[in-house]
């Protein structure tokens, strides 16, 4: 399984409680859930190429 | 009223540990069937990815990694009777240092007992009149 792979299961698991048990109703957790799931992956992805240009 | 008030509670905190044990199940008893579903879904998933990649459960009263396995191990419970099925089942108990993901594993792990006790209090709150 590659590390990518694992970022986005982790970013989708967590996405799905949080969304649960942070909005009420359908509509709204769905947003939500989908708003934390993109940070997850955007931050993800920006902490990846900060730390790519770092020598060690 | 008062007697009301202490049923109630004593209701919360039943139905928080039920929560706790068996992710999920506190919201199915409250009736909120598929968020309880969907919630302990996603957690025991998450604690059965972790232990597929090589990832292990840390036991409480062991500090042979130091002081932070036990909060490491506090982490864990939080999943309830899967993290005491795999104990007993000696189901993700070892370190698998050889395999490339297993610290990943292990922070999933980790992860679904935090997550858990979250959904937890969730349930707890909803019960205690908290929440809607």
């Amino acid at each position: 399984m590659r590390h990518f792979t694992l970022m986005i299961l982790f970013a989708l698991f967590v996405s799905v409680v949080f969304a649960l048990v942070g909005r009420e109703g359908e509509g709204s957790r769905l947003r939500y859930g989908l708003k934390i799931f993109a940070e997850f992956v955007g931050v993800g992805f920006a902490l990846a190429w900060l730390l790519y240009w770092i020598p060690w | 009223m008062e007697r009301l008030n202490k049923e109630g509670s004593s209701n919360a905190w039943m139905l928080g540990i039920l929560a706790w044990l068996v992710p999920g199940l506190g919201h199915v008893a409250q009736g909120r069937v598929i968020k309880g579903l969907i919630g302990g879904l996603a957690i025991i998933a998450m604690f059965a990815t972790g232990a597929y990649i090589g990832g292990h459960i840390y036991s409480v009263p062991d500090t042979s990694e130091g002081l932070l396995s036990s909060l490491f191990g506090l982490c864990d419970v939080g999943t309830g009777l899967v993290y005491l099925a795999a104990r007993m089942g000696g189901f993700a108990l070892s370190e698998q240092p050889q395999r490339a993901l297993s610290e990943y594993g292990s922070i999933f792990i980790m992860v679904a007992g935090l997550l858990n006790f979250i959904l937890a209090l969730d349930a707890f709150d909803i019960s205690a009149g908290r929440k809607s």
